[in-house]
Parts: structure tokens; C-alpha cells; sequence
């Protein structure tokens, strides 16, 4: 049920007698949302425990706990699920709450709501940055190839900002959302020039432009979570300036804020969030548009509870989503393909049932 | 030592996919990206034209006759053609395709004169016209090249026919329909050389199924990629392993569409290989993941190398055998 935005952009308490029937909506909703995050991290762990319990290989959940508690490194039980499932589902988590709020940042710095890492040409820029390292610099596998993507996905990002958000029609969010996506057009056009004419560049990040859990080392997700916290910090930090952008750039600008900074800072945390969860399990569609989109429609246009919500939302989907793409098929489907073919129906259908919140 | 190089059919599809949508749903099909490799039924026989004009009636194409207004002497090829090609005299006056770098694919042909119209999956059809070629051969169908476009096969087929390697289901067929193909374009298919290469190939036959009786080890033929291994039970190299004694194991293919058995990560090791032949493995093979490093095989350091494609000869046959029969005679069991 959307609501309004509270403390930030609420007018003052100005009420001498008594409780001001206005404050006391806002505490009700505050609680509410609180309640509503209790579900929402119970789902989450439903799916952080599928991740975990299920897989291609069909093995009793007796056996996972056990050699959760007693890894053995020549058992293939033990193989299967300390280097693919418990890789995996701390992927899920990274990455997942990554996207979900940097999909959240964007939308409320471009105060567009269709907007993702994708969108802004994120993905693109990580992908070229890959392409790159493999074509021209002898990169060969994940460990290597991930910190390009991140560097990539953080010049794309600074780029965009800089393209969109500078010059006399700077704050223009449109400007902002149409540099993201024809620089995210250049990019991806310099990425096929090169893989049209290198086989072998197409063939060793195939996997991962698909957007894939699979085969990601523990150690390589890890090195990406010190970004990843820092982005969700910054982001959380950004909450209530963020819905002061919201109310468009004169009213922030006479409420004291100053929108330049806040896009700045949220810039930041977009390309830690977006870079690092692009460059762990590859450019993952959808993700960030539908989870900032369910928490909308949840808790209304109140960034702190929108990023908040989103934090679970993301992977919980991304979770269910790398869970149904194990055992679809014989192989497996990568998450990158499931989220967007049930990413999009969902949107399609809240869309079309619900009334879309404004961001 | 056999020099393999992995067999890009998966990009070759994903080239195609790529001139029409975006990265993101490049790998979207990741199942279907190996699938160029199906045979057809074969019925070879060849047979002239009349009125001056030449037919050709692939050997392996069933009902398919390719009628020139003579017989063709200028030709474009693509790598795997010439790689074939090439030991029965066969010269084009351009080439274009895949691997036409890899050594194990063009093996001694020299390339370093002959035209080049195109790379991986381009073509530069106005050069192609240039040349006015009297053929164009490579791997393909009747309606061209498998890694073109519709539209792009289309402007080459009005340049010249397009004859399709042969795509037997064995190799033994393959190797015959090849040399039919080659005769057809006035190649030499009697000569020393290659009677030569057929007892060798004969005598390597021999080798692998003496090595493989004594030592009873289990071959998984694969392709491993980040996403899953890929794996080809069912493929000629694999039939041909299978009827000199070898038991292949790994994923069969879907019953339709794709060759390629597929197997997620985490049931790689449910598949008791004691061999692992990677496709385009070589001495640079450089594919890493936890759980393919935590197959026993790879740990043993059993590893040798397969092509799905790559020049469709008695000798190359009888050198890749020879490999394995090697790499067999110095494995053990381990799965």
C-alpha cells in the first residue's frame, strides 16, 4: 500500500496540546514497515536455504548439514557443496542486496523508475571492461577478469554523471537516464566490434555475460564485499537526502540540500553496488528495476524503507530465481536468463494490478 | 602431440545472435550454442551433369545436386574445407572462417598466400564477389554456411553455389564423403600419401583398441565453460572411441536441437572419467573452476585433447588416435 513520505518531508509538529494525529500515522507506519520486514527476511532465508539444500545434484539435506559441519575436501558430497552451493548462495546475498539497491539509488537519483544498472549503462561498461582484458591484456579467468569489470562498471558510472550532469541542464534526470543509455549503447557496440572478430575472447566470458552463480570462487565474491558494504553504507546514508531529491531539485535546494552532492555520493554507491555485483556474477538483468519496484509498492516512496526492503527483496528473487535455474534443465539456466524471464511478467503483472508508486 | 585449439562452434552461433540483440542475452541460449555439429543422413554418390554443365550430388545431403556450368576450378573455402581439403590437392583462391590459425585444424596446409575474405564470422562479400568463384565450400547445409545470416548466405549463394561439407554420421563416412567432395574438385584421392594414411589410420585404430582392452579406463569427451560442462556422448569422435573398445561416458545430448550432453557443475563427478578429452585442449588450456580442478581426472593430470571439427582425414584420424591411444597407455584408474 503506497504511502507518503514521512519524517524528512513531513511538515514540523506545530501541535501544543496532545498528539498530532499525523505524527501518530507516521509512527503506525513506521511500525508497519518494520512488521513487514520480518517476512521479508524470513523469504530471504527461504531462499539463502534453497540455495543451499538445492541443486542440479539431488542431495539429502541431512548429508549438506553434516558436511557443512565436517568438510571434507576429498568428499564429492562435501565438493559439491563447499565449492558450489555455500559460493553460490553468499554470491546470492552479495550480489543480490547489491543490485536491489543500487537499482533503488538509481531510480531515486534519476527519479525515473525505470531505471537499473543496465539502464544506465552499468552493465555495459563492466562487460566492455572484461572484453578488453581478455582481448588485449592476456586475462584468462574470473580472479583476474572481475576487477576490470568493476573498474569498468565505476568509469561507466562516472561517466554518465559527468555526460548527464553537468552544464547549464544539470539535475535534468531525463538527461541523466538518455547518457546512460547511449553511452551504454557506444559500449556495447565496442564490445561486439571486438567479440564479432575474436572467437576465443566470445568463448571465455560467455558464462559470465549471461549473468551466472555458477563456477564463481568463494574467495573471488569475498573480495568484493568491503565495496559492496561501503555502497550499502553510503546508500543507507543517503536515504533522507534522497527523498528530499525526490521532491524535485527547487524544493530540495530550499529545504538546504544540495542535490549535486547528494547525485555525487549516490553515484559512489551505485558504481561500488553495481560494479561489484556485475563484476561477481555478470551483468544480472532485471534485478535492480523489480526489487526497488515491489519495495515501493510496499512501504511508498520513503527511500530509507525502499533501500531497506530492497536489500531483502533482491535476493530473495535473485535466490528462487538461481534455485529454478538449476534444475529447469539437464544443465542449468543462469540466473542473468531466469530473473529476466520472470522478472518481466512480474513487473508486467504488478504494473497492471497495482498502481505504480511514483519514485 | 596433437595441437587442438577449443572448436568455437558455440561462439560461431552466438555471432549470429549477437548482430541482432544484446550481450545480456548473448548466453541466453547457452544450451543451444554448441549445436552446429548434427549430421545428417548420408546417401553419397556423385554423378556428372549433361550439356556440358556438372552436377554434383553430395555425397551426404540426401536429394541435394549442385549443378555448375562447368567444372569448377576457381573456389573459396572456408578453414575446415581447406584443412580437408588440401591433402588431395585441392587449392582455393580465398579462404574465410574459424581456425584458420589453429594448427591442429590446418595441420601443414600453408595458408600464407592464399587470400583472405574472411575472419570468424565475417565475410567480405564484395571481395568474395571480386574473385568470381566458381564454388564456395565450407561447413554448412544446402542453404550455406552454418555461422552466416540468412541474408548473409543469401548474397553469397547468388555469388556462387554453396557446397556443404559432408556431415556423415561417422567419421569413417565423414572421411570417405570428404575424399568424394575432393575428387569432384579434381583432387588426387589415390595417391601415395593417402592410401598411406589410410593403413596408418588403420594401425592407429589398432593402437587405441589394445590400449584401451589393457586398461579398461572410462573417456568423457567435454567442453568445459563457466556456466556447466558440455560434454559429447554421441558425437563420430566418441562413436569411433566407443567401437574400438573405449566406454564414453557423460550427459547425452537433448533429444533434440543440441549434440552437446549438459552437465551442471555440481554432477560433474558423477560421471566416472578416468580420461578427460577437452575440446581445443593444448598446453596454453588455461579453463579453471573449483569443481572441474576437484575431478579426479584433472587432478591426475589425465587430460587430452578431442575436436568436434577440424580437417576430416585418414591422417589426422590416425594422429589423434595415436594421442589417445598414448594418453590411455599412460593413464590410470582413478574415477
Amino acid at each position: 500500500m503506497p504511502s507518503q513520505p514521512t519524517a524528512s518531508v513531513s511538515a514540523p509538529n506545530t501541535s501544543l496540546s496532545g498528539a498530532d494525529p499525523r505524527a501518530s500515522a507516521a509512527s503506525n507506519s513506521s511500525r508497519r514497515r518494520w512488521i513487514g520486514l520480518i517476512p521479508l527476511a524470513l523469504l530471504c532465508l527461504a531462499a539463502l536455504a534453497s540455495s543451499m539444500l538445492v541443486g542440479s545434484r539431488s542431495l539429502p539435506p541431512a548429508d549438506v548439514v553434516h558436511v557443512l559441519l565436517h568438510p571434507d575436501p576429498a568428499d564429492a558430497i562435501s565438493q559439491t557443496v563447499w565449492l558450489s552451493r555455500v559460493p553460490r548462495t553468499v554470491l546470492v546475498l552479495v550480489a543480490g542486496a547489491a543490485l536491489g539497491v543500487a537499482g533503488a539509488l538509481m531510480q531515486a537519483v534519476t527519479r525515473n523508475p525505470m531505471t537499473d544498472p543496465g539502464i544506465l549503462g552499468v552493465n555495459a561498461g563492466a562487460s566492455l571492461a572484461v572484453v578488453v582484458g581478455l582481448a588485449f591484456f592476456g586475462m584468462t579467468d574470473i580472479s583476474q577478469y572481475m576487477w576490470w569489470s568493476f573498474a569498468g562498471a565505476m568509469i561507466t558510472s562516472v561517466l554518465v554523471f559527468m555526460i548527464g550532469n553537468t552544464g547549464s541542464a544539470r539535475g535534468n534526470p531525463v538527461r541523466m537516464t538518455l547518457s546512460g543509455v547511449a553511452l551504454g549503447a557506444v559500449l556495447s557496440g565496442f564490445s561486439s566490434a571486438v567479440l564479432l572478430s575474436n572467437s576465443e575472447v566470445l568463448q571465455k566470458m560467455r558464462g559470465w555475460s549471461a549473468g551466472t552463480t555458477a563456477s564463481q570462487p568463494l574467495d573471488a565474491t569475498l573480495a568484493i564485499v568491503p565495496f559492496i558494504v561501503a555502497g550499502l553504507i553510503l546508500a543507507m546514508l543517503s536515504s533522507r537526502s534522497l527523498d528530499l531529491l525526490s521532491l524535485g531539485e527547487a524544493s530540495a535546494v530550499a529545504m538546504g540540500a544540495h542535490p549535486n552532492r547528494i547525485r555525487i555520493v549516490a553515484l559512489v554507491a551505485i558504481a561500488l553496488l553495481a560494479g561489484g555485483a556485475t563484476a561477481a556474477a555478470g551483468p544480472i538483468g532485471f534485478l535492480g528495476l523489480l526489487a526497488p519496484h515491489i519495495a515501493r509498492m510496499i512501504v511508498g516512496p520513503h527511500q530509507g524503507w525502499i533501500l531497506a526492503y530492497s536489500v531483502l527483496i533482491a535476493p530473495t528473487v535473485m535466490g528462487f530465481a538461481d534455485v529454478l535455474g538449476r534444475v529447469i534443465t539437464a544443465g542449468e539456466v543462469p540466473v542473468g536468463v531466469v530473473t529476466a524471464f520472470i522478472g518481466a511478467p512480474v513487473l508486467i503483472y504488478m504494473v497492471r494490478r497495482f498502481r505504480v508508486s511514483e519514485v | 602431440m596433437l595441437q587442438l585449439r577449443r572448436s568455437p562452434s558455440a561462439e560461431r552461433l552466438v555471432f549470429a545472435v549477437l548482430r541482432r540483440s544484446s550481450l545480456a542475452v548473448l548466453v541466453a541460449a547457452s544450451a543451444l550454442l554448441l549445436a552446429s555439429c548434427a549430421s545428417t543422413g548420408a546417401a553419397p554418390e556423385q554423378s556428372a551433369g549433361s550439356g556440358g554443365g556438372v552436377t554434383l550430388e553430395h555425397p551426404s545431403i540426401d536429394g541435394l545436386a549442385i549443378d555448375f556450368d562447368a567444372q569448377p576450378k576457381n573456389i573459396v573455402m572456408d578453414c575446415y574445407a581447406y584443412s580437408s581439403l588440401h591433402e588431395y590437392g585441392v587449392e582455393p583462391v580465398a579462404l574465410f572462417g574459424y581456425e584458420c590459425d589453429n594448427p591442429f585444424v590446418m595441420g601443414d596446409a600453408d595458408i600464407s598466400d592464399i587470400e583472405v575474405v574472411g575472419t570468424d564470422g565475417e565475410i567480405d562479400v564484395e571481395k568474395l564477389a571480386k574473385l568470381r568463384p566458381d564454388a564456395i565450400i565450407g561447413q554448412g547445409t544446402a542453404d550455406g554456411w552454418n555461422w552466416f545470416d540468412e541474408d548473409v548466405n543469401a548474397q553469397i549463394t547468388r555469388v556462387a553455389p554453396f557446397v556443404p561439407l559432408p556431415s556423415s554420421e561417422t567419421i569413417e563416412g565423414r572421411i570417405a564423403d570428404t575424399r568424394e567432395i575432393a575428387d569432384f574438385f579434381g583432387g588426387d584421392v589415390a595417391s601415395e600419401a593417402i592410401v598411406q594414411s589410410d593403413e596408418d589410420l588403420e594401425q592407429a585404430k589398432q593402437a587405441f583398441s589394445d590400449a584401451i582392452t589393457d586398461k579398461k579406463l572410462n573417456l568423457m569427451l567435454t567442453s568445459p565453460a563457466k556456466e556447466m560442462l558440455y560434454t559429447g556422448v554421441g558425437f563420430a569422435q566418441a562413436e569411433l572411441l566407443e567401437e574400438l573398445g573405449a566406454t564414453i561416458v557423460g550427459a547425452d545430448a537433448p533429444k533434440t536441437g543440441n549434440p552437446w550432453g549438459q552437465v551442471a557443475w555440481e554432477d560433474a563427478s558423477t560421471y566416472p572419467a578416468d580420461i578427460l578429452l577437452v575440446e581445443g585442449y593444448s598446453e596454453d588450456f588455461s579453463f579453471s573452476s573449483e569443481l572441474w580442478d576437484a575431478l579426479p581426472a584433472v587432478q591426475a593430470d589425465q587430460l587430452g585433447a578431442w575436436s568436434s571439427k577440424g580437417a576430416m582425414t585418414a591422417s589426422t584420424y590416425a594422429a589423434w588416435l595415436n594421442d589417445v591411444a598414448a594418453l590411455v597407455s599412460s593413464s590410470t584408474k582413478v574415477s
